[in-house]
Formats: structure tokens, sequence, C-alpha cells
């Protein structure tokens, strides 16, 4: 018998000596909520999710490239001013970062994908054919979005394919393969290429076509996020029992580096990364029995989470200063870089959203309601992001199955409902030039 | 007979899910104890689960497939409750309400313990296929087919998990002989 057969073999008479009779019969609680919970039609279930993600946008405006030949003066004088009026007569972009003016909003719901008018409200499909398609998101200059498509009745496990179009949903084309546990996905700067997640390796697709690539140097990660302001790194999340945050070329010609100085505090830390515009600092969560002042959480209440900033150059990480006896959890960058929203952690079992300093210096204010939670944050059942005016958060609150997603003004007016409401439901949108 | 209650509880029969839940709960509770050893989170990754179960059913092309797609939902509860955090690990477990009903030597329990060192140790991806395949003794094919990876992916998943059991354990063995030789 090998070592390894004899390993096999006690552990086998462990697990079963060790399992037994340890959860107390819980039969009756499963079944209480499987009787209030609705059965989906086929078409509607999928096991994924990804979050509302309106990121910033790069810039696709080229400068046509000058005349290589020699031509007659009157000709390319000619070429010239057609040139000159063609680009005078495109609609301005966007730069990719910074503040920006509000487009039209995208959403998702129940398998379809509709254009809402922020004017009127008004929500049309874009009729992009069959298939349950769900979570747009636009590229930073706005003129294309890409979205998930399952292909036919969707089972489990879900395969999904990435699309992209045109703003107004022309020019429908897959940019990967169907793709089993294909998660969390980010366009590059300047648009032209969009990382992903795939079973836990990251992958590289580019819009001109190719097979996406797979970086395998970058290990198992999750959180794949392009790095601004020029996206010549991609930043993730190292899924290990000792998370870091580390960094690869999106050529993979060069092996991944450790941004994250710090050695994780346990196999949670590091979760929620959201980059800064100017590509300077990231804001991430880490979970600790202590809080930062080194005393700890009461162990009847569990862990806490915290938000902490990091700078990316140096490796140095700043705790965000909050109310005593609460936590902090998620966050996103306001487009200016002077913000951040997170959920703020409320012991006696609650969430709420609050914008802070993104430099550390606190002046907390709350956004929206007090929502019900779990003491030690481990379920906050929404995800949020400023608009590209950055006057707003755009929220979205529930889970899978159903969600609403609100427009919740940063100056105390009150929130406005985005049309419609269901399973599946994402929102994005549009950046446009000032 | 199950492929019955599973027709019939995909078309909305919630007593028949109620006898397909009675009866798998009694396997998947302790597989779920085993993955993330902490009785709160397997209560919830179960409930996850079978809610789950219970909600996607109609989605369920193939009946026969119903333990292979449950054990699934529950390995993928399970990853995603390990991936948050949680309650203090140092909280006092009072649910526990039996102990191994094996009468150990010292040895063994020895054994045991440097055994649930090593698996705490694991990723919990390499948890569910030790589960899979040693504790719900499920071949390493349907152990493929139930995480949704190929076989090969499966095979060298195990591998992994035991060598690093294997790593693990040696280094509790020196440690152990160096506690008790006075070198640490």
């Amino acid at each position: 018998m090998t070592t390894n057969e004899r390993l096999e073999r006690t552990m086998s008479a462990w697990l079963r000596d060790d399992a037994a009779f340890r959860v107390p019969d819980h039969l009756d609680e499963v079944l209480a909520v499987t009787r209030d919970t609705r059965q989906r039609p086929a078409w509607s279930s999928l096991e994924r999710w990804l979050p509302v993600d309106t990121t910033f946008r790069p810039r696709l405006f080229t400068v046509p490239s000058a005349a290589r030949v020699i031509a007659v003066a009157a000709l390319l004088l000619l070429i010239l001013a057609i040139a000159i009026l063609a680009v005078g007569s495109q609609p301005r972009l966007p730069e990719p970062f910074g503040i920006a003016r509000n487009g039209v909003f995208l959403t998702s719901r129940d398998g379809d994908i509709y254009r809402i008018d922020p004017k009127t409200a008004e929500s049309q499909p874009l009729g992009l054919g069959d298939g349950f398609d769900f979570s747009p998101i636009f590229s930073r200059d706005g003129t294309k979005f890409t979205f998930l498509r399952s292909d036919g009745p969707l089972t489990e496990p879900a395969v999904l394919t990435l699309y992209v179009a045109n703003a107004d949903g022309s020019d429908l084309r897959a940019v990967t393969p169907p793709t089993e546990s294909l998660d969390w996905f980010d366009w590059s700067p300047d648009g032209t290429r969009i990382a992903y997640m795939a079973e836990g390796s990251l992958y590289v697709a580019d819009l001109a076509g190719g097979d996406p690539r797979r970086l395998a140097g970058a290990g198992r990660i999750h959180f794949p996020t392009w790095l601004p302001p020029d996206g010549k790194e991609i930043l993730f999340r190292v899924e290990t029992n000792n998370p870091a945050i580390f960094a690869i070329s999106p050529d993979g010609d060069a092996k991944r580096r450790a941004v994250s100085k710090t050695p994780a505090n346990n196999r949670y830390d590091y979760q929620s990364i959201a980059l800064s515009p100017d590509g300077s600092h990231l804001i991430f969560t880490r979970w600790a029995e202590n809080g930062p002042d080194g005393e700890p959480y009461p162990a009847r209440l569990g862990w806490l989470p915290r938000v902490y900033v990091m700078d990316i150059a140096t490796g140095a990480e700043v705790v965000l200063p909050t109310r005593s006896g609460t936590g902090q959890r998620g966050g996103a960058y306001s487009p200016d870089g002077k913000l951040v929203a997170y959920a703020r952690i409320y012991r006696e079992g609650a969430f709420q959203l609050v914008v802070a300093n993104a430099d550390g210096s606190g002046n907390e204010r709350t956004v929206g309601d007090k929502r019900p939670g779990k003491p030690d944050g481990s379920d906050v059942n929404a995800t949020w992001t400023f608009t590209p005016d950055g006057k707003a958060l755009l929220v979205r609150y529930g889970n899978d199955t159903q969600a609403t997603t609100n427009l919740v003004p940063l100056d105390g007016t009150p929130p406005t409902s985005i049309e419609g409401s269901g399973g599946f439901e994402f929102v994005d949108v549009q950046r446009l030039a000032p | 007979m199950q492929r019955d209650l599973v027709e019939r509880a995909r078309k909305g029969d919630h007593d028949a899910f109620a006898e397909l839940a009675g009866a798998a709960i009694s396997r998947l509770d302790p597989a779920a104890w085993l993955m993330l050893r902490d009785v709160e989170q397997a209560k919830d990754a179960v409930q996850n689960a079978l809610v789950r179960a219970w909600r996607d059913l109609p989605t369920l092309r193939d009946p026969d497939r119903f333990d292979a797609w449950l054990h699934r939902l529950l390995v993928n509860a399970c990853i995603d409750e390990a991936r948050r955090l949680r309650r203090h690990r140092l909280d006092v477990d009072l649910t526990t309400i039996s102990a191994p009903s094996i009468v150990d030597d010292v040895s063994a329990i020895e054994d045991r313990d440097r055994l649930e060192r090593g698996f705490l140790r694991l990723e919990p991806e390499l948890r569910a296929v030790i589960v899979l395949h040693h504790y719900l003794d499920l071949p390493m094919p349907v152990v493929a087919a139930t995480l949704g990876i190929p076989l090969g992916t499966a095979k060298s998943r195990l591998h992994r998990a035991l060598a690093e059991m294997r790593a693990a354990l040696d280094a509790d063995s020196r440690v152990r002989g160096d506690l008790v030789e006075g070198r640490a």
C-alpha cells in the first residue's frame, strides 16, 4: 500500500466520523423558505450575476494618419479640408476618466436589454435576438457596450458568451466562445480589449478578432481591472489562502508583479477592489477579528470588514475612518476621484450606503435608507456606482432573483426608481462629453 | 421513484420536493460541514443549495441528473460561503451533539487531529474534491461532472489536495518531533 493509499483510507474513515451528527436538523426551516419561493420558468434561471459596473470610459478618438505620399497640393488641401469637416461633424467623445455628462441608461431584466431615455424614463428593447442577455456595460467612451448571453434555455452550469455591440444595438458580435464560469469583465481604457475571468484564469479578448488569450502567468485570479489611465497593466486579486493584489501586462509578455505589500490578514483579505480614476490608489475590503486600533471586535458578533486605501506606488495602506462600532464594505470611486462610496455595516443587522472623502479624511455622509443585512457585514445585497456626472449613486438593491435600481442624488433630494424591476437586472450609464 | 418526484417537483409540487430534500439533506449537511467546518455556515450553504434547487428545478433538463446537480449546487454554495467572511472562528459550537463514535487510541486521535489541521489548510475547491470522492464516494468521472470540470482537472485537483495534505502532515510531524525533542 502506498503512502497516498494509506492517507486516503485513513481520510475516508476520518471524514465519516468527523461529519457525523455535526449539523442539527434544519429541514423544516429550509422547506419553510422553499415554500415561499417562486419557481422560475425554464428560460430564466442563471446561477451567476455580475455587479453593476459603471466605470470610466476611454477615448476612442484617433487622429487620421498623415498622408504618406506626395500629392498635388490642391488635392492634399482638399483631403485635409474634408478630414477637418469630418472630424468636426463627429460627436465629441468624453475623456476616459473624470467627470462626464450622463447619457442613456442600458438595463437588463429577465433576459432582455433595454435602452432608457433619462429624460422621459421610457424604455425600449434593443431587440438583440434570441438568448438570455444581461449585464450591459458601456465602453468608456460610450460608443459601444458589452453584455453576457446564454444561448437557448439556461441550465446549470451556465455557459455564457461575451458580446459587443454599438450603443444603438447595431454591429452585434461575439468576442468570446461560449465559456463556462465566465465572470467579471472590464473594458480596456482604449476600448479595444476586454479582460475577463473564466474558471479562475485571466483572459484578454481583442475586439479586432482572434481567440481570447489566457494569461497563465497571472495564476488563479478574480476581479481583473485595467489600471488607469493608460491600461498598461491589469490589476487582480490572487485567489489563494494568502490573497494579494498583483498586476500583469495585458500582453502577457512579463511576469506578474506584486502590488500589495502587507501580507494578507486571512484568506478573505483584499476583496472588492476599485481603482481611482488616476490610477494612483485603490480601495479594498479587509476582514479582521481586531479593529484597526488592535482591539478585538466582540466575539459573539464575529469579525467586521473595513475599507482601506492603498497607494499603488508604495503599497502603503490607510483605513478609512468611520463611526465607532460600525464596519465598512465594498467601494467605488467618484469620477473625479475625490469621493468613495461604500456600505456602512451596523451591528444591529443593517447596512447603509455612505460617501466619504477618498483621501481618508472622513466626512462620511449617508446616502439612501438603511437596509437589512447581517451584523458581520457578510450579506450586503446591493451594488452601487457613481453616475458619470458624479452627482448621484446608481444603486441596485436586491439579489439575482429580484432587484430594484434607484438613482440616489448625493445632495439629499429624493431618489428616483429606474423603470423596470426583475431578475438579473443591471443598469449602466453612458458617458458623454461634458 | 426519484425520477417521478423530480418530475413532479419540476412542475411545482412542493410536497414532492420536500421528499427529495428530506432524503438528500442527511448527506448534504455532513458534506457541507466537512467543506466549511462551521455549523452555521454549513446550514446556510445547504439552505441556499436547496432553495436554488427548488427555484431552478424547471431548468433541469435531465431528471436523472438531479443528485449530481444538487451536489454541484451544494459545492457552489459552500465555496460562496467560504469566500465571504464570517464569524469568529473561536465561537463556541454549542450544536455539536455527538463525539466520534469510534474509541480511538492515542495514536489514532493524533492522526485525526493532524488530518483535520491539514484539511483546514486546503482551499475550498480542493476540499470539495476530497469530500465528493472520499466522503460521498463518487467516482472521479462523476466528481468531474459534478464540478463541471474536465476529468483530468478533477484528478489533478485530487492529487494536489492529497499532496498538500501529505505535506501538511509531514510538516506537522516534524514540528511535533521538534517539540518533543525540545528544539522549538
